[in-house]
């Protein structure tokens, strides 16, 4: 068995040489492959927030009510490098104040988010942290199944954005499914 | 008793095929390295050499590989595949039925190896759909190529081989081989439904589920380059008309120009060559591009099994086999039962291609006691449906099982045995009472 198994590898290798993989990239364009066509199944989902959100979106709560038994992850950041930058140019009270008030600012925001979405039944897990906006989703977006990204994440002008260059970067980044909203 | 030189004419013939049934050495390196022995040797002159090429083959070959490759470029092979897709409906049965038929048609006139290649990859995704056993589809795939491939003179390496040595024309092959063929495909499919038919079923939802899929996809963006496309349709018709008339061109060619000599006829490989000029020409595709992928060691494994089986032929070998089989045999009836049973065994362990070049000289040397046109027709059906007998009989069986394997479906060399060699048996079986009723010997 093992020698057919083998004498079969060999012809073929012989036979078609490259041109397999070559079929096999164009077909890819017009036929799923397995993994494509087995259904992706979400059970838990990360949503970032941060200063730039400054209401709690309905419609995002309403569709993430479709995935049924998923975990909603909710994740204020507060930026560290400006607090930082705020410590070094004023003084250590006003880098204080700052984070005080963006995580004052963040547990109003996670409480609304989190009635959201425990009225429609969505268990959900809440978690404020000091650090980078950009790669500490990066960071922890390969636990998750899929992100919910807000359109105006991070973003320093958010009455104004269409959708914000990290919520556009992070969507193209992150190898999990992402909505952004 | 043989002589040194006949024994080591023998013994580099038998290691080749031996290296060749193997393959650990690719088998375009082993037949050039027994081509080199033997011109080594001295067993065939230098001098003499390219004698035994048979370059009618060899160009033949060369010529489809171009129109091929450029007709591939375009996206017809995909197209065809998810029209087939369509057609069945999500009828696993229908699936069976329609890629069965569809190959032997394509693999009648285009290179079965390309053929199967491309069709596989959308059989296995139906089957994957249908959540059914691909191994059926994958068989049944497999044979019809074969028989297919046996319908006509550019269907299948040994068709070509034959035709180009023994001077046999495009329409003599459609109309001895290719209704054996036709009758045999019948005659397979009926076996397939019998055997796996019960296994293939779906209920109505699954049914529209796999329909709803499949018809998802669309086959005109499988083509690539529509302009490309169309050309390469336009001439591989044209190719194929050709074919119909190239021994007889000259009589149609001298009534649009009388100064055309009325007895003029074309060659299978000029036809090939003409054809893979034109769609070169018309598709303004690089050239290069398109020579690079020529299958050089095909064609390079063709010119030294003729080298090989030419050094059987200069040291007499070849007619004192002929001799024995003549004595063994009292006619033509008789000869073409072992002729055609003998290449359809012997092709099921050797590959069809090294026996048939084995055998074109053989029978070549019985010409001298009797009428052996029939002979040749034995030998096409046996070499062609033979490829069916055993996993490694033919190219096309051993592309699917290779693609096959690659997507996680294993056919076993038994599992394969069983139903071809019940295929083999049948179809070379039938194909020869239909020769014995077309040449008046029943």
């Amino acid at each position: 068995m093992r020698y057919y198994e083998g004498l079969i590898k060999r012809k073929f290798k012989d036979l078609v040489g490259s041109k397999y993989e070559a079929i096999q990239k164009e077909y890819s364009e017009y036929i799923l492959t397995e993994e494509e066509m087995r259904p992706h199944e979400i059970k838990k989902i990360l949503l970032p927030l941060d200063f730039s959100v400054t209401e709690v979106s309905e419609s995002i709560c309403e569709l993430l009510s479709a995935y049924e038994n998923a975990t909603v992850t909710l994740i204020f950041i507060t930026d560290e490098q400006i607090s930082d930058i705020i410590r070094a140019s004023l003084d250590e009270e006003a880098g204080e104040e700052f984070t005080r008030k963006k995580e004052e600012y963040g547990t109003r925001l996670l409480d609304d988010y989190e009635h959201c979405l425990t009225s429609r039944n969505i268990p959900c897990m809440r978690r404020m942290l000091l650090g980078n906006k950009q790669q500490d989703i990066l960071k922890i977006a390969p636990d998750f199944d899929m992100v919910a990204i807000p359109k105006c994440y991070a973003s320093n002008h958010p009455d104004s954005c269409a959708v914000s260059g990290d919520a556009i970067l992070l969507a193209q980044s992150l190898a999990q499914p992402t909505i952004v909203f | 008793m043989l002589t040194t030189i006949q024994l080591l004419a023998l013994v580099v013939f038998i290691a080749t095929y031996i290296l060749i049934i193997d393959e650990r050495i690719h088998r375009a390196v082993a037949a050039m390295a027994g081509a080199a022995v033997v011109v080594f040797l001295g067993i065939v002159p230098w001098d003499s050499m390219l004698e035994h090429i048979d370059f009618g083959t060899i160009f033949l070959l060369m010529g489809m590989m171009i129109i091929i490759n450029v007709a591939q470029q375009s996206g017809l092979f995909e197209y065809i595949a998810i029209r087939t897709a369509k057609m069945a409906k999500g009828s696993p049965i229908m699936v069976l039925i329609l890629f069965s038929i569809v190959t032997a048609i394509v693999s009648a006139f285009l290179d079965n190896v390309t053929t199967v290649l491309l069709l596989t990859p959308m059989l296995l995704y139906i089957t994957k759909l249908m959540d059914l056993n691909p191994v059926p589809f994958l068989m049944a795939e497999i044979i019809s190529s074969n028989v297919g491939g046996a319908g006509t003179l550019i269907g299948d390496p040994p068709n070509i081989m034959i035709a180009s040595s023994a001077g046999l024309s495009f329409n003599e092959f459609i109309t001895i081989m290719g209704p054996i063929a036709a009758v045999d495909m019948v005659l397979v499919l009926i076996i397939f439904l019998v055997i796996y038919g019960r296994s293939m079923k779906v209920t109505e939802e699954e049914k529209e589920v796999i329909t709803k899929t499949i018809n998802s996809l669309d086959e005109q963006a499988a083509i690539t380059d529509r302009k490309l496309f169309k050309k390469a349709i336009a001439v591989i018709l044209m190719v194929v008309v050709l074919f119909f008339i190239h021994s007889s061109i000259g009589t149609y060619l001298h009534v649009i120009f009388p100064f055309v000599d009325p007895s003029l006829a074309l060659e299978p490989a000029e036809v090939a060559l003409i054809g893979a000029a034109i769609i070169l020409i018309w598709s303004r595709v690089q050239p290069d591009e398109i020579f690079e992928k020529i299958e050089w060691t095909a064609l390079f494994f063709f010119a030294g099994l003729f080298i090989i089986v030419g050094a059987l032929v200069n040291t007499g070998i070849i007619e004192m086999i002929s001799q024995y089989m003549i004595g063994m045999v009292s006619n033509q009836f008789e000869a073409m039962f072992v002729i055609a049973w003998f290449s359809a065994f012997a092709s099921a362990i050797v590959d069809n291609i090294p026996l048939t070049a084995a055998l074109i000289p053989l029978i070549h040397d019985m010409s001298a006691t009797m009428d052996v046109y029939p002979l040749w027709w034995a030998l096409s059906l046996g070499a062609c449906m033979g490829g069916n007998g055993t996993a490694i009989a033919a190219s096309a069986n051993i592309v699917v099982l290779g693609v096959a394997a690659r997507e996680g479906v294993t056919i076993t060399f038994m599992q394969f045995l069983k139903i071809g060699m019940l295929a083999l048996v049948v179809t070379v079986g039938v194909g020869l009472v239909m020769l014995y009723a077309m040449f008046g010997m029943l």
